[in-house]
């Protein structure tokens, strides 16, 4: 099981997927906010989503868990 | 224009100094708080 | 009768700005519309540039006298506020509220990327005294490759007045454009490879060090550069309520209101230095186009005293950083990680990237205490 972590403290501004969805290696999963500023976080590997440690508004720190991703 | 130089270059240098003077100090705070946290140096 | 009437309208008109306006202020209109459309519009820094077009626009109103010494409105706001050195100090309690340190404080050598940006002002300075401006203009010319409003209106107010509005409108305007004039020099100076470089783990800051950091941190600016003493103060002042977590009070105050209302004084009144007279010469353009190379070359300086500090260290620093010591905060951080970003999608720059947009902030303020010791 992948953990998918943010790479830096931010918000969470956008999930671009849902529990049960298969994704592609580099496929935007989540879209952090930080300082008025987007930035996308990437699946490392193909796989499919397995559970979504947040939800869109919340505040994570680095490192903090965002997506769960079982490879394929 | 002697001055134009000098300003250039000691204005410059002391840049750098005061920099290099706020590292120092960064670095000696952080050793410091660092020590106490440890309950080491009073 | 009607003879009476007649001679009373036409004192009237005599009086009316009407019968006073000349090319000049319909000129400065034209500025004045023209900042308006960059702020509203094109959304370049509207927090300072509204204020400053609309004071532009009612400073070259015939007769209004808003800017009338000892009487007019704004000349209150721009003599009390600017002249005396009281709003400018207030800002950058404002901004020392909004800082965060921390970036700075766990990758220290990133200083040097701040002090590096600096080396284009004095550049940009030599060569705007090449180019015929003396030396305290040339001066303040240099410093709006700081890119801190602030310390360019305080260094402005001291030094050469009679340039205030002008260079702070440079300031501003090419602050916004940080996003189009940065990434070019970035990518000359820089290969590929270097641009993908990731930064290691920092290490974390204790909370501690966030608090002893703006007393020991100014202590050591202001023995060194005591006319840096009001901007640096109070900069680390706001840092200080902030950090001590103590006064959140005191802090909201220094970051919303107290921000919000010096902005709008300090903005109205820059705008109203912006007369006919003092505007509407062809040195304006040159303080524009060095003012454009002063953040052309700021950011080079920057870049390159990062590979410089590559050549010297093991642990190699993305020289990318270096665009941020120009200090824009924040914008200057988030193009260095847009430009990381189209080298390596995975690296994310920008917490890297605030160290030094922050310490940029410190050298220009050392940088322009500078300036006013030797040449104030």
């Amino acid at each position: 099981m992948i953990e998918l972590c943010a790479p830096m403290a931010g918000n969470v501004w956008k999930i671009q997927c849902n529990p049960g969805d298969r994704v592609t290696e580099n496929e935007p999963v989540v879209i952090l906010e930080v300082m008025k500023m987007e930035a996308e976080v990437f699946a490392p590997a193909p796989g499919v989503v397995k559970d979504l440690r947040v939800k869109e508004g919340d505040a994570v720190d680095e490192d903090d868990v965002l997506v769960l991703i079982e490879p394929e | 224009m002697e001055e134009a130089i000098r300003v250039f270059v000691s204005g410059t240098a002391a840049v750098f100094l005061g920099m290099g003077l706020v590292y120092l100090s960064i670095r000696v705070v952080a050793l410091a708080v660092g020590w106490v946290t440890r309950g080491g140096e009073p | 009768m009607t003879q009476e009437l007649l001679a009373s309208l036409g004192g009237l008109a005599a009086r009316s700005g009407f019968t006073h306006v000349t090319w000049g202020h319909g000129v400065m209109w034209l500025v004045a519309a023209g900042l308006m459309y960059l702020a509203v519009v094109r959304k370049f820094e509207p927090l300072l540039l509204l204020p400053i077009a609309f004071g532009v626009l009612v400073a070259n109103l015939p007769l209004a006298g808003l800017m009338e010494p000892n009487e007019g409105l704004l000349w209150r706001f721009y003599h009390y506020g600017i002249q005396w050195e009281v709003i400018p100090p207030l800002i950058f309690l404002g901004l020392g509220a909004l800082t965060d340190f921390g970036p700075l404080l766990s990758q220290p050598k990133l200083i040097f990327l701040g002090a590096g940006a600096q080396v284009g002002v004095y550049i940009t300075f030599f060569c705007a005294y090449l180019m015929g401006f003396d030396l305290k203009e040339a001066g303040t010319i240099g410093i709006i490759g700081g890119a801190d409003g602030p310390t360019t209106i305080y260094l402005a107010s001291r030094m050469a007045p009679q340039m205030l509005g002008t260079v702070a409108v440079a300031a501003y305007s090419y602050m916004a454009m940080v996003p189009l004039i940065q990434p070019p020099v970035m990518k000359l100076l820089t290969t590929e490879a270097e641009r993908r470089i990731r930064m290691k783990r920092t290490r974390k800051v204790h909370p501690a060090e966030k608090v002893i950091f703006p007393v020991v941190g100014s202590l050591m600016v202001i023995l060194l550069v005591p006319a840096s003493a009001p901007l640096m103060a109070m900069f680390m002042l706001g840092n200080l309520f902030r950090e001590s977590k103590v006064v959140d009070r005191l802090t909201g105050t220094c970051q919303n209101e107290l921000l919000n209302i010096v902005t709008i004084f300090l903005g109205i009144s820059v705008g109203a230095t912006m007369s006919a007279e003092s505007f509407l010469h062809a040195r304006v353009i040159f303080v524009f186009l060095l003012g454009l190379g002063a953040f052309v070359v700021s950011t080079a300086s920057g870049v390159l005293i990062a590979k410089l500090m590559n050549l010297l260290s093991r642990d190699k620093i993305n020289p990318l950083l270096g665009a941020a010591g120009v200090s824009a905060v924040p914008m200057a951080a988030r193009v260095v990680h847009k430009v990381g970003a189209e080298a390596d999608r995975h690296n994310y720059l920008l917490m890297y990237a605030m160290g030094p947009n922050i310490a940029g902030v410190l050298g220009t303020l050392i940088a322009a205490g500078v300036f006013l010791t030797l040449l104030g």
